[in-house]
């Protein structure tokens, strides 16, 4: 099915890594948060139970940061060791929020989790929150770097190519922070983090609920989750539709994959809630389509069209043609110091990233035939199936993410959260935000492909020139390592959750006796 | 009074930090491990067939 050469290889080891690293991403951010909210409510009321809440699910959080930390630093280095000429090529662009969010987790973000964990008893009540709120505010700063340097991929702006030293360089750092789809997407993946954070949070504290342990701290955490996750929820779904529409603009090919769209949609476009895409045909079997809402997302009007894919890989074609004399240029003069692009080549050279797609078919582009260059055009079409159901599969997740916090929110508001089917069906729900992040982020990138750079640089010409048996012999080493730190990381957090919340005694600053702690429930056995 | 020491220990830890990513960055990524690579270089792998 897959040809195993270097390319396949490097991306497969990347979008596993990249994979297993966000199991743990979503979760720091939103029990980061999660963490800030309850020790705020502690240092408001004094009441204790909120003190303990907050440590219990920091101990959670702490076992997560630190997977997160371990499995992220792997993939920096993965740019170096097999995305050689990409990181050449765009390094100084790529690199520089790399490097910033790096310096923020080693120095801001690390230096507060360790005085979240040892400063319990070494920092007054406010102090401490401060620490926390910083600690909250670290992690998401950090996730707004890492998608800067993501979402300039998916829309390269801020950059240009110099012939001279045949790579691209900034040319406005605050058009790359600034880039739309990199705001779209630092909100809509944060919110989904959050999302993650109400869910663990509630699902656990409806696992103490049911077996009747630590039943005050679980309604409470229950309470706080409901109300955060339904928020959260609910903008997701609305951040969601800001970066569908970013792509839109930016990514046409994606959107159209996404809806499995063959045909340009007349204006207004509707948007096909469910189908099944026939690849062979070039058709969507049974389609069920909601008038208008397509034309609202991906553009924002009820008059534009939204092309198609056989439109755009037409249009893909026109690019492939138009790009060849500029290529032809570059291999001539290109790398020399007194290269200058002509006036008259300025537009051929923005194509010639799509000329570059024909490479992976034969070498001397310049004399593709026309079935060449039109195989080289249709490579430009994501997998369709797999963007068409994994987007479906994540908006109906985002949907019932909203319908369970609603309901949550409206019974712990009466108090009435204690329902089994209730705490049975929120238990149960507890790896479903992960599968939707997973899904958002497989239609984020599969549906990039074929470019590693959008427009700009098909993926293939990014990886290093290394044997593929280094990169599988890596990638094996990889699952191997990963695999043991995932059974590390589920039995930790198991553990703790058996353990439960811990009561340790404030110090006493009256005359009265202080109560020892009640000793942990014994974990249930069967 | 309380938090002078934990101060001075944060200090302290932040100054190691970054001397560990200093000694990191002359033993690892500094000039002198940096691979040469000419804009000629890079044109050419430009123009040469799609890595296999």
């Amino acid at each position: 099915m897959f040809e195993l050469d270097v390319v396949t290889l490097s991306r497969l080891q990347f979008a596993l890594t990249a994979m297993y690293h966000f199991l743990f991403v979503p979760l720091t951010l939103g029990l980061a948060l999660l963490l800030a909210v309850m020790e705020s409510v502690y240092v408001m009321t004094g009441r204790k139970v909120w003190k303990d809440a907050t440590q219990f699910w920091g101990t959670l959080f702490g076992i997560n940061f630190a997977m997160g930390v371990a499995t992220g630093v792997t993939m920096e280095f993965q740019f170096g060791t097999n995305w050689a000429y990409y990181s050449h090529y765009v390094g100084d662009i790529f690199g520089a929020p790399l490097a910033i969010e790096g310096l923020m987790a080693f120095f801001l973000e690390a230096t507060f989790v360790g005085l979240f964990f040892f400063g319990w008893k070494r920092l007054s009540k406010v102090q401490h929150l401060v620490v926390t709120w910083l600690v909250a505010l670290g992690a998401n700063f950090s996730a707004l770097w890492i998608l800067v340097a993501n979402a300039w991929m998916e829309n390269p702006v801020g950059a240009a190519f110099n012939p001279q030293t045949m790579r691209m360089e900034l040319t406005s750092f605050a058009e790359v922070l600034f880039n739309p789809v990199a705001q779209s997407k630092f909100v809509h993946t944060v919110s989904a983090g959050y999302v993650t954070g109400a869910m663990f949070v509630m699902s656990i504290g409806a696992y103490y609920m049911l077996n009747r342990r630590h039943v005050d701290i679980a309604r409470r955490s229950l309470t706080v989750a409901a109300s955060f996750g339904l928020a959260s929820a609910l903008s997701v779904v609305v951040l969601g539709d800001e970066s569908g529409y970013t792509a839109g603009e930016s990514q046409k090919m994606k959107i159209a994959a996404i809806e499995a769209m063959w045909e340009t949609e007349p204006p207004p476009a509707s948007f096909t809630l469910f189908g099944f895409p026939d690849l062979k045909k070039e058709t969507t079997e049974y389609e069920i389509k909601i008038p208008y809402l397509l034309g609202l997302i991906a553009t924002r009007s009820l008059d534009t069209p939204v092309e198609g894919v056989k439109a755009l890989v037409e249009r893909a074609e026109t690019r492939i043609r138009s790009g060849m004399a500029g290529y032809q240029w570059l291999v001539k003069e290109g790398g020399r110091p007194n290269a200058v692009i002509p006036p008259a080549l300025e537009a051929s050279m923005r194509d010639v990233g799509h000329s570059l797609l024909v490479k992976r078919i034969r070498p001397d582009i310049e004399n593709a035939t026309d079935a060449q260059i039109h195989e080289a055009a249709l490579s430009t079409i994501p997998d369709v199936p797999v963007l068409f159901w994994s987007f479906r599969i994540m908006v109906a997740l985002g949907f019932y993410f909203i319908a369970l916090f609603a309901v949550a929110f409206y019974l712990s508001s009466r108090r009435r959260c204690g329902r089994p089917w209730f705490l049975r069906m929120t238990m149960y729900s507890l790896p479903l935000p992960w599968v939707a992040a997973e899904l958002g982020w497989i239609v984020s990138e599969y549906g990039r492909q074929p470019w590693i750079i959008d427009a700009t640089m098909p993926t293939f010409l990014g990886v290093s020139n290394v044997p593929a048996s280094n990169v599988a012999a890596s990638l094996a080493a990889f699952v191997l390592f990963y695999s043991a730190l995932a059974i590390i990381d589920v039995g930790l957090i198991v553990k703790y959750v058996r353990i439960g919340p811990q009561s340790e005694p404030e110090p006493q600053t009256s005359g009265a006796p202080v109560l020892p702690a009640p000793a942990p429930a014994p974990a249930q056995t069967q | 009074m309380r938090t002078r020491p934990l101060g001075r220990e944060i200090a302290i830890a932040l100054a190691f930090k970054l001397i560990a990513l200093i000694a990191l960055y002359f033993a690892f990524f500094g000039p002198a491990h940096r691979i040469r690579l000419t804009p000629a270089q890079m044109a050419e792998t430009l123009s040469a067939g799609a890595p296999r």
